[in-house]
């Protein structure tokens, strides 16, 4: 049976570790969007040599599951890498998110980019800009508001995603649900818990966006 | 000075073999009002984005008091169809934004003035100034276009159908407005301006040089200079014998050309 009062008393315990959560998702979420932005630039000027290799990149990223990307990293490359062996748990998580997340972000950035009219970059140049001050003045203002939405989205994705750090051991909400677990199996009630924590931080979120959101939509 | 000598002028898009504007080539006086006339498709807006410097000619040059240009300029001011206004600022910021361009020793205080003059300049309350352009209609949108256009006061003015999306009324009435400026042009000389349409009204009303382009690829057909005391006035444009006559001409010389690219 639905213990309630077990519910009531494993909800804090899980909710206490939504720090480490954060801390990796935040991390990885500065680290994939400046990741996506040079991607992103990359794809949108087509630059040679590097938009293959971009390409190539996000094709992959995309194509293949994060765990896998995550074991790989942290138990494969560990073999051949000191430098991977000596990282703690949550950089390596944080390193392989903004990894994945920016090659989902570059394109969210790059869709932004492309809806950005040609005639306003002609517009601009008619008025004597450069193209470093069209990126700046016009691309950028305009591009920002139609890629929140998208944006938001690839973060809710990294802050979920970022449950998978306890799989390396780090005591994130997940691995303080695995821990709780272990001792009571009440699992139910435990992931229960999670799932309620994981919403209500995202839900937190979604809240920052719609005001973000409406802020930035008044011009359209 | 801003003479315009447009020199066997030839463009076609990078991959494709189809040639858009075939040897153009006249000689533009400083002052000039010309507009270029012709059918949807002939390659009216191509010339002008050439004459913008936003897109480079194949053949041929264009040179401005003897130096061809190269690239786009403030020198050249221009107004869209539609895109002359960013959406994300208010009509004022528009404005300020070209004359932040053109005028970079300008304080804030002096461009906020500009602009509020230019605005009452082209009919429009000042209130406008903090409104966002999907706020305004479109004879408002294209009245704050033309105000940042004068504002910059450019030698040379671009017009791409500029009231081609307006109704009859504000339409006469903006074209009554641009001949106004034009004619004043109080801050500096005259304008030499190009002026796209494809109405043959609208073109023997505003213009002192008729250039009608042909089809396919597009070449001057057909070419009128209006003297001074032979311009057309709007009280008389449809009765005066000598417009009416023009008008036919220009008329006549469109058909010819039309017909010939028939079933083509």
């Amino acid at each position: 049976m639905f213990d309630i009062h077990y519910f009531l008393e494993v909800l804090p315990k899980v909710f206490a570790k939504t720090p480490v959560t954060l801390e990796i998702a935040l991390i990885a979420a500065f680290f994939s969007l400046l990741l996506g932005m040079i991607i992103a630039v990359i794809a949108y000027y087509r630059l040679p040599l590097l938009y293959p290799a971009a390409r190539a990149f996000v094709s992959f990223m995309r194509g293949t599951p994060i765990v896998a990307q995550l074991y790989f990293f942290y138990f494969g490359v560990a073999v051949y890498s000191a430098l991977v062996r000596d990282m703690t748990p949550v950089t390596a998580v944080s390193l392989v998110l903004s990894l994945n997340v920016g090659a989902f972000m570059s394109e969210s950035i790059r869709a932004a980019l492309l809806s950005v009219d040609d005639g306003q970059r002609e517009a601009a140049l008619s008025l004597g800009m450069s193209n470093l001050q069209i990126v700046r003045r016009i691309i950028i203002p305009q591009a920002l508001r139609v890629a929140l939405p998208p944006l938001f989205n690839d973060f809710i994705n990294l802050i979920k995603a970022s449950s998978l750090a306890f799989m390396l051991g780090v005591p994130d909400i997940m691995g303080a649900a695995r821990t709780e677990g272990s001792r009571t199996y009440r699992y139910f009630e435990i992931y229960g818990a999670v799932m309620v924590v994981y919403w209500v931080v995202i839900t937190a979120f979604d809240f920052l966006r719609k005001l973000l959101e409406k802020r930035c939509a008044a011009a359209f | 000075m801003n003479g315009v000598e447009i020199d066997s002028l030839s463009f076609c898009y990078r991959d494709s073999k189809q040639e858009i504007l075939h040897e153009i080539g006249t000689p533009v006086e400083a002052g000039e009002f010309v507009c270029i006339l012709g059918q949807s498709g002939c390659g009216k807006s191509t010339l002008l984005r050439l004459l913008a410097g936003l897109e480079k000619p194949t053949g041929g040059s264009i040179r401005i008091d003897g130096e061809e240009i190269r690239g786009a300029s403030l020198s050249r001011g221009m107004v869209f169809q539609d895109y002359g206004l960013f959406p994300w600022m208010s009509a004022g910021e528009n404005i300020v934004l070209a004359l932040r361009q053109r005028f970079p020793e300008m304080t804030k205080a002096e461009k906020k003035a500009l602009a509020l003059s230019m605005l009452e300049k082209v009919g429009l309350q000042r209130e406008i100034y903090s409104k966002l352009p999907k706020s305004l209609s479109g004879g408002m949108k294209q009245r704050c276009a033309i105000a940042q256009a004068f504002a910059i006061d450019p030698p040379i003015l671009l017009m791409d159908e500029p009231f081609g999306a307006l109704d009859a009324v504000t339409r006469a009435k903006l074209q009554d407005l641009v001949l106004e400026l034009w004619e004043s042009g109080e801050r500096s000389r005259k304008k030499t301006v190009f002026f796209v349409t494809h109405d043959v009204d609208e073109a023997i009303l505003l213009a002192d040089h008729i250039i009608v382009l042909g089809q396919r690829p597009s070449r001057i057909i057909y070419e009128l200079r209006i003297p001074e005391e032979k311009r057309a006035k709007r009280e008389t444009q449809f009765v005066d014998p000598e417009i009416i006559s023009m008008r036919n001409e220009l008329i006549r010389q469109i058909n010819q050309d039309v017909e010939q690219h028939i079933g083509e």
